[in-house]
């Protein structure tokens, strides 16, 4: 029997994949979809409360005995598999692993923080330039601005706001005079389809230092619904949220928000268990014919379709591409870019009880965010937000995150989790890397996994640039601690000892010279025409944000362009 | 609100992996890095030493090894130490020699005593002297450490953490299928919360609270 033709393979299932696919699929074309991990259902997650499943043994996110992965600091090293990785027991935070796997992919784990990036975001080296002078960047760098800019990419904000589900309360709606709480939000054309959660318990207290502080905090967004939405559940606050998954689909995960409607149409086709790892290419490598892949009893299966699109991370799109030898002008895996979070945490005088509500439930400060930093400090090159992190830890995880003053084992310790967890405050804020010659990632000569796939190689130090960012936040926090009134406060380093973030970008950039881009801005390949690599390694630059919206956005602007509708607002 | 104990059977005090012996030495030291605290339960109420048990015979099969050799040389250590056993020590002397292979309760602070070990050279470092595996010490010692917590902390399915008196401890209500906006003001009592586990969860399957008395009013 000759196999039913597939239209386009999706490989990856989750907050980029899985809106392709989905929309795909909806509008009639034949779609397969790939993925590593399970396809999930509501019942999975009924019961997810459970720190040692999700947490300690990281149920949902992969490892490196079956997707290895190595890091070295320059290229001079030699690289490892990932020392953060190795605690104690070889499990590992799923912080600082890749994103979970399954239907939903990392939307599954998420803690569901979105952030439209601001406008100067989009210009952020010729903006760095014009204000600080061309020698302040590194010499090795390679920014480049990005090739679309915020007002282009808003309906597609939009679009996600109103299609996927999230909450939040706009600042800067273009048809209201008056302005919301955040004087640095970009324009947008309507509110959110959802007002903000409800306040982690000791957020106030943040938000009222920061007024006092003469900053402007107001209510993050969140892909976390308030209200019901679209059938889906408004959040219960349980607080096993960020690295689990939800137990009442508020979440906005792609399994629940994106892939049901894919499947209704009979056009979606989910194979889970499976595990693509090379990309099949026409005998003069223009043109993608399709996949092969492994199968859940390992058999290797190759599949054609008309188009295929890469979807799975922007670390594994760059280890796919390599592997399959689509990197002629070599750069695909350049330029990479990650989060270090400048970690902030503390007791309330008060109980807080963090273990309430979703971390999202949050606050935030932007006077420090992009090119404002500039203002207060010239020395840093771009800021971020502050963020307040309200809830959501469970005990263990606050073991693992004890200050180094305190007692490890013994009394001491009992003494110091019985007095404090109930008190446990935090912060954080998101700086990138510039990326430069010296961060990228390739294929490891050396290790394989179990498949014989070479490993992807990390290479990634924290340069003096960035942790001058995060020390810089690091400082304003001491003061919102200090009118806080926390009793005490610890810190991450500004040079962490993680080179990965689950928000990594920049390895398969977008731009309009296929001499120096990987990808067009719908994330079509330059070099194979019906290839097409998105989320956020299509990012030339990298900011205070979590980066999901921002991918999810350009998902949905390569949908319109592989349909051929109209480059538009939602209708 | 304490949880009700009295459901603990004594089928759960059974073995899957280790020898008696082998289990009461576990006990020994998770005791010493999490003792009672005369209101609370330690490790050894909190059952932590099935949880390490169970963890090692299913999910952590690789650390058998780490368990089985690290044991036995534990106990050569103390033989030419103290001439007993780690199970007959006094308390200052189990401590002492956590201390030797965890190091000091607090990092940096000294209270680490080298001078009463006859391997005092050797007694930080990862290598072998005078015919122990300090290295192999080390290892066993960063693991039992790791799973004390996570046997404390963790749902009670999983052996450990039994009554939920880890989660008394530290004031967690454990599994709650949400918080309602008057739970979520500032200073609320969270005690006065019932502790919940996955059980009590499960058999509440069937007649699940209404998602709407937790979520926000619609504007």
């Amino acid at each position: 029997m000759p196999a039913k033709k597939i239209d386009v393979i999706v490989v990856g299932a989750g907050a980029s994949g899985a809106v392709v696919a989905a929309e795909l699929a909806k509008s009639g074309v034949k779609v397969v979809c790939f993925d590593k991990g399970p396809r999930y259902t509501e019942e999975d997650f009924r019961m997810k409360y459970d720190e040692i499943r999700y947490y300690a043994r990281g149920a949902i996110v992969p490892h490196m005995t079956t997707d290895p992965m190595t890091w070295r600091e320059d290229s001079n090293g030699s690289a490892g598999i990932l020392p953060w990785v190795s605690g104690p027991l070889g499990t590992a935070n799923p912080l600082h692993l890749p994103p979970s796997l399954g239907t939903g992919g990392g939307s599954i784990h998420w803690g569901g923080a979105c952030w439209r990036f601001r406008e100067s975001e989009f210009r952020m080296k010729t903006l760095i330039e014009q204000r600080l002078g061309k020698k302040v960047l590194p010499k090795n760098h390679t920014l480049v601005d990005w090739p679309i800019s915020y007002k282009e990419l808003e309906p597609y904000y939009d679009r996600v706001e109103w299609e996927l589900g999230i909450s939040g309360r706009g600042s800067n709606i273009e048809s209201e005079k008056d302005k919301g709480d955040n004087p640095w939000e970009a324009p947008r054309h309507r509110d959110y389809p959802m007002p903000p959660l409800r306040a982690g318990p000791s957020d106030q207290r943040f938000a009222d230092a920061c007024t006092r502080l003469g900053f402007h905090p107001f209510r993050t967004a969140t892909a976390i619904a308030s209200v019901p939405f679209k059938g889906r559940s408004g959040c219960t606050y349980c607080g096993f949220c960020h690295g689990y998954p939800c137990h009442v689909n508020a979440k906005t995960s792609t399994h629940v928000a994106a892939l049901p409607g894919g499947l209704e149409s009979g056009n979606l086709e989910i194979r889970d268990y499976t595990r693509v790892y090379k990309v099949n290419l026409s005998n003069d490598g223009s043109r993608a014919v399709g996949v092969s892949y492994f199968d859940a009893q390992g058999r290797s299966v190759d599949v054609e379709a008309d188009q295929v699109v890469l979807a799975c991370y922007a670390l594994e799109n760059a280890r796919l591409m390599l592997a399959s030898g689509i990197n002629r002008n070599g750069q695909v895996g350049k330029h990479y870019m990650t989060h270090a979070f400048g970690f902030f945490m503390g007791l309330t005088p008060e109980s807080s009880n963090p273990f309430m509500g979703p971390l999202v439930a949050s606050t935030a400060i932007e006077d420090f965010s992009g090119e404002l930093v500039h203002d207060y400090d010239e020395s840093v090159l771009w800021g971020a937000p502050i963020i307040s992190w309200p809830g959501d830890f469970q005990p263990i995880e606050i073991v693992h995150a004890m200050p180094s003053n305190a007692p490890r084992w013994g009394a001491g310790f009992r003494d110091w989790m019985r007095d404090n967890y109930t008190r446990i405050w935090a912060m954080y804020s998101q700086t990138a890397n510039i990326p430069t010659t010296e961060t990228y990632v390739d294929l490891d000569p050396h290790h394989k996994d179990r498949y014989g796939q070479p490993a992807l190689r990390m290479t990634h130090g924290w340069g003096e640039v960035d942790q001058r960012g995060v020390e810089f936040l690091l400082k304003q926090k001491r003061k919102i601690a200090q009118e806080m009134n926390l009793t005490t406060w610890w810190e991450e380093t500004t040079s962490p000892e993680y080179h990965l973030s689950t928000h990594e970008v920049g390895t398969h950039r977008m731009g309009a010279d296929p001499e120096t881009s990987v990808v067009d801005i719908f994330g079509r390949s330059h070099e194979c025409k019906n290839l097409f690599v998105i989320g956020g390694g299509q990012f030339p630059s990298y900011h205070g944000y979590n980066p999901t919206q921002t991918i999810q956005a350009l998902a949905y602007m390569t949908v319109d362009h592989m349909l051929g509708r109209p480059f538009s607002r939602t209708n | 609100m304490p949880k009700d104990t009295s459901k603990s059977s004594s089928d759960l005090d059974a073995l899957t992996y280790f020898t008696d012996f082998q289990a009461r030495t576990i006990e020994a030291i998770a005791d010493r890095i999490i003792p009672a605290d005369g209101t609370h339960g330690g490790a050894t109420e909190a059952g932590v030493v099935y949880y390490i048990d169970r963890a090692i015979s299913g999910f952590s099969i690789g650390l058998q090894r780490v368990y089985r050799l690290g044991l036995r040389e534990l106990e050569h250590f103390c033989e030419r130490q103290f001439r007993a056993q780690f199970v007959d020590l006094n308390p200052e002397q189990q401590d002492q020699v956590i201390r030797w292979f965890i190091g000091d309760e607090v990092r940096g602070t000294n209270k680490l005593d080298r001078t009463q070990s006859p391997f005092r050279e050797m007694a930080a470092s990862e290598g072998t002297a005078e015919g122990i595996d300090f290295g192999l010490l080390h290892s066993m010692f960063a693991v039992i450490r790791e799973h004390t917590v996570e046997g404390y902390f963790c749902d009670p399915v999983y052996g450990g953490n039994r009554g939920a008196i880890g989660w008394q401890l530290v004031g967690f209500p454990g599994v709650q299928w949400g918080y309602t906006a008057e739970q979520m003001k500032p200073g609320f009592d969270a005690r006065q919360i019932p502790i919940k586990t996955l059980a009590d969860l499960r058999r509440e399957l069937n007649n699940l609270p209404d998602n709407a008395q937790y979520w926000i009013k619609p504007r």
